[in-house]
């Protein structure tokens, strides 16, 4: 039989003398409590045993969690803290370290006041508190300078409380994120949105921002606004000539000197190529506008040097006016835009918008496109007008004239759609289309058996540009069959003085070939004495004006028997243009000119009526005034 | 109602006396017995030939409950009499744990549903999955009738268990009994008292109520590692700690015990669903715990039956229980009849299994570990 429980044993000591001897009625009772100590120490055992075995694997769990939970922490490029109730840091990860240039060991242990005070950062501190008082913060984007450097960034963090089982706040964590990086790309996106990455101007985009800005503002102070828009005149030329990259710091210089003729307040934008826009806000007086206008204009006047290059551009300017001209952004734009159109047709600098510039606008507008299509509908025929001999009297020469009959406007004047077609290159294939009509009508004429005579047509400044001007024109000889001796091309004195080594290389190759040349409206430009003699030029025209007024005006006699002196002296022949009255043949006769043209003779005719004019020249007797 | 209650031992026969009172009145009898006495033999046919008009109910267990007296080896017999409610019953055999859904509605398929008021079931208590036997009845009965039950025990061994309806007990057989009347009024509840400890594990391989694994280790290894010495006693000191399962976050965790072991895969068999991919814990016990969920139950059986006292209590309590109260188990039944009162029968036994729901208006669920209570009362 086995002992009875060991405390059993002593409990029976004391309290039973005849122990080890139990009384016989209470062996039941002792057997039983006999067995109930051991129940007891067996289901201790077992529990405790139970609780150790638990208590083992929770500590085992716990130290795997732990390990994980280290190397995450430690691995991430977040700053991760922790902090008890008293806001004292418990986990300062290496993220942490980086971003705020406080070690671990200084921080673990220390209240958040004391540490983020020593960086001047209260939000951190109000953050962290807010957390403890069971709160999640988001802060986004604030700016930050870490300690030891002057390095200004920006953080976000997200601060949360943490709560044990029985949802009571025993702490809190913060992730913090360095986002400097990621708030410089945006920084550079918003900039490339709003700003010309050339000149760093501001763009078309920021530009309207602001004027819109402006207007919002304006009926409050009263002030007027103004809207320039400047575009480089010949800009196209620097660039072809000398490359883009010249054409770029051109660009820039430009940028760089306007900015110093406006006012700080005032935004000059880079709209792309070499169109700019300057808003001046606020003008007390409209004349705040010339004077940036002339300081412009003086800036321009000095040249740029870029790479070795001395350059020179003047610009165009349009300029629209709040209220005066618009009160919407659109409106504004558009009229300086019209106005700018203007200041570049009318070769000034600058032009302010007029209402009746928007009707031309418009007018132009239609003009276009009905010149677009004028060629393939062959709306364009050629008029004609002599050129007499003044010592014989007889007709010697044609001038080609384009006219355009419109569909429902009629004859529309040369001067009306030239320039449109200048600016617009339509006078490229224009300009063609009249020289091989006029060779092909002369031909026709020689066919007939008239007398021959010379065939003038005009040349454009643009057609003098084109790199194949010299195979056209022997291309239309040829096709026609015209000999190059009947043809002369008539050329204005500024177009021929425009770069004048490529001017003077083509003319020698036309003149080669045979052709004559003229020089149109001589007397209204600027002609070097130097190249008139180098170019191979058979002939001046003296221009209209000094003609007019030859009866009445000694100045322009004067003027009109220098050119024929001139003329003579290098071997050149004159005419004479518009010649209407009998009095202004005289002088010419007398002045000893050689042609002239005009109405006195005949006006521009068309094709048929030349024809009879030159059939009737062989039975016809000297005209009156021979 | 009138209620006779008898107890057979081998040293002192029956007590108070020999059953008979209510004779060819009574309309059904209870019988648990650990001895297996109802399979067959003298004391059988004497309660057959004394209530020649009754049904008999009964099963093998791990325990007797007589009064506030919790017995081993013997027979306990609760002949009743209503006064106003009619009872029918039947029983079916199950060949295989995995037809227990289909044996669950099989069984309640057989009740007509007119008036009735109560379903009572006794299971086999190891070739069951207690929870697909639930789960086919209550698919199978309208929602306003009641059940309850409970699985038949073996002792401690957990090697056989017997069923018996109006004939000898026999193995892998559920009975069932409806209760028909509207003046019979049944209180039930449920509660268990074990507390969770340790780590909670999730269940990475199990089949029905077939367990591998927790947290991908063997089951049945920890298992033996908590038990220590008393592993060898498995499956029986499996109960010693049951698992508290959950299922979803939120969900009040369901208490299973161990059924049987297989050495071989290293499995264990619990009297319910261990779904896999749910969480358990580790259960452990608290004498104080266990009999404060005892009166627990009781108090929630006697509530639904309002001021007066009840005529019957059947109690059913998990043979886990007893293991760990051992000479403390009558302090449990002792509890249930301080709430009760001195007027109410008791009866019942030590299961295998308990199949209440925790309190009125929660779903019939099938229990380990807990004291389930069934009331009676006729107005």
């Amino acid at each position: 039989m086995e002992p009875l429980h060991s405390l059993l044993i002593r409990q029976l000591k004391r309290h039973i003398a005849s122990f080890p001897a139990v009384p016989p009625e209470w062996q039941c009772f002792v057997d039983d409590v006999d067995k109930a100590y051991r129940q007891f120490d067996k289901d201790r055992t077992m529990l405790e045993r139970s609780l150790d075995l638990s208590s083992q694997e929770l500590l085992h769990a716990h130290s795997e969690m732990k390990v994980v939970f280290e190397r995450l922490i430690k691995s991430s490029m977040d700053g991760i803290i922790a902090f008890d109730r008293d806001c004292r840091f418990t986990v300062w990860n290496p993220g942490m370290e980086r971003i705020t240039g406080i070690r671990a060991e200084e921080a673990t242990g220390k209240n958040g006041s004391e540490i983020f005070q020593s960086l001047k950062d209260a939000d951190e501190v109000r953050f962290l508190y807010e957390a403890l008082q069971g709160k999640t913060v988001v802060a986004k984007d604030r700016a930050y300078v870490m300690r030891g450097s002057d390095r200004q960034g920006f953080l976000e963090g997200y601060y949360s409380p943490m709560f044990n089982e029985a949802g009571a706040i025993i702490g809190g964590l913060a992730i913090i994120r360095d986002v400097t990086e990621r708030k410089q790309w945006e920084e550079r996106l918003r900039h490339s949105v709003n700003y010309d990455p050339l000149t760093d101007l501001p763009n078309r985009n920021l530009f309207t921002d602001r004027l819109m800005q402006a207007l919002a503002r304006a009926p409050w102070n009263k002030r007027r606004i103004g809207v320039l828009l400047l575009d480089l005149n010949r800009f196209k030329v620097i660039n072809d000539t000398l490359g883009h990259g010249v054409g770029d710091l051109l660009l820039k210089e430009v940028a760089a000197r306007l900015v110093t003729c406006v006012r700080k307040g005032d935004t000059v934008a880079h709209f792309g190529g070499d169109k700019f826009a300057i808003l001046l806000e606020e003008l007390a007086q409209a004349d705040d506008i010339p004077k940036v206008l002339q300081k412009i204009l003086t800036f321009s006047s000095e040249a740029f040097m870029i790479e070795g290059h001395e350059l020179f551009v003047t610009p165009s300017i349009g300029v629209s006016i709040y209220p005066n001209d618009g009160r919407d952004v659109e409106s504004l734009l558009k009229y300086s835009n019209t106005a700018l159109l203007r200041a570049k047709e009318q070769g000034g600098p600058y032009q302010f918008y007029l209402p009746t510039m928007n009707v031309k606008a418009s007018q132009r507008l239609a003009l276009e496109s009905g010149l677009r299509h004028a060629l393939e509908r062959q709306e364009f025929l050629l008029h004609y007008q002599p050129k007499v001999g003044l010592k014989t009297g007889r007709i010697v020469g044609m001038e080609a004239l384009v006219r355009w009959r419109h569909p429902e406007k009629g004859i529309v004047s040369p001067a009306e759609f030239i320039p449109l077609a200048e600016e617009t290159g339509m006078i490229i294939p224009i300009g063609e289309w009249v020289l091989r009509t006029a060779c092909a009508q002369t031909k026709a004429w020689q066919a007939e058996g008239m007398v021959p005579i010379l065939i003038a047509v005009n040349l454009s400044a643009r057609q003098l540009q084109t790199q194949n001007l010299v195979e056209m024109v022997t291309q239309a000889l040829s096709d026609t069959g015209l000999a190059p001796r009947y043809l002369e091309l008539e050329l204005t004195e500024s177009v021929l003085m425009q770069n004048l080594e490529a001017t003077s290389l083509l003319l020698d190759k036309l003149h080669g070939m045979g052709v004559e040349i003229a020089i149109d409206d001589f007397g209204t430009g600027y002609s070097s004495l130097a190249y008139l003699k180098r170019f191979p030029i058979s002939s001046l025209k003296i221009d209209r004006s000094f003609v007019r007024d030859l009866t009445m005006d000694s100045d322009d006699q004067a003027i009109v028997k220098a050119v024929i002196t001139l003329a003579r002296s290098l071997k050149r022949k004159v005419v004479a243009e518009g010649v209407e009255t009998e009095e202004q043949l005289k002088i010419l006769q007398s002045l000893d000119c050689d042609e002239m043209q005009g109405y006195y003779f005949s006006k521009s005719v068309p094709a048929e009526e030349a024809g009879r004019l030159l059939k009737n020249e062989m039975n016809r007797p000297k005209p009156p005034g021979w | 109602m009138k209620i006779e209650q008898n107890r057979w031992t081998e040293q002192k026969g029956w007590e108070p006396g020999p059953p008979g009172r209510l004779g060819p009145s009574a309309q059904l009898v209870f019988l648990f017995d650990s001895m297996n006495l109802i399979k067959n033999g003298t004391q059988y046919d004497f309660v057959r030939k004394t209530f020649p008009n009754a049904h008999l109910l009964g099963c093998s267990t791990a325990g007797e409950i007589c009064g506030t007296q919790v017995s081993d080896d013997s027979l306990v017999v609760t002949a009743i009499e209503f006064e106003h409610t009619r009872i029918s019953g039947t029983r079916i055999k199950i060949g295989d744990a995995r037809d227990s859904f289909k044996a669950g509605e099989r069984l309640a398929q057989s009740l007509d549903k007119k008036g009735l008021v109560h379903a009572f079931v006794l299971s086999d208590g190891l070739k069951i999955n207690g929870s697909e036997l639930v789960h086919g009845l209550t698919k199978n009965l309208p929602p306003e009738v009641s059940i309850t039950g409970g699985l038949s025990g073996d002792g401690e061994r957990f090697q056989e268990t017997f069923v018996l309806w109006d004939g000898p007990a026999e193995r892998e057989t559920i009975a069932i009994v409806g209760f028909y009347g509207d003046r019979l009024k049944i209180g039930y509840g449920s509660l268990g008292g074990w507390d969770p400890f340790g780590p909670e594990r999730k269940i990475t391989r199990s089949e029905g109520n077939v367990l591998y694994e927790l947290d991908r280790k063997s089951a049945l290894d920890l298992y033996k590692n908590y038990l220590g010495e008393h592993a060898r006693g498995l499956p029986a000191t499996g109960l010693l700690f049951p698992l508290s399962l959950r299922t979803h976050q939120a969900e009040a965790g369901v208490v299973r015990t161990i059924l049987s072991i297989n050495e071989q895969d290293k499995s264990m068999v619990f009297a319910g669903d261990m779904p896999q991919g749910s969480y358990a814990r580790l259960m452990k016990a608290n004498f104080d715990r266990l009999i404060d969920g005892s009166i627990g139950a009781a108090k929630t059986s006697r509530e639904a039956l309002g001021a007066s006292p009840a005529d019957l209590a059947l109690l059913i309590s998990c043979v886990g229980r007893k293991l760990v109260l051992k000479q403390r188990i009558e302090e449990e039944v002792e509890g249930v009849r301080d709430v009760l009162g001195r007027k109410t029968i008791l009866t019942g036994f030590y299961s295998y299994g308990e199949i209440s729901p925790f309190t009125p208006k929660a779903k019939c669920e099938l229990h380990n570990q807990t004291m389930t209570i069934t009331t009676f009362s006729e107005r």
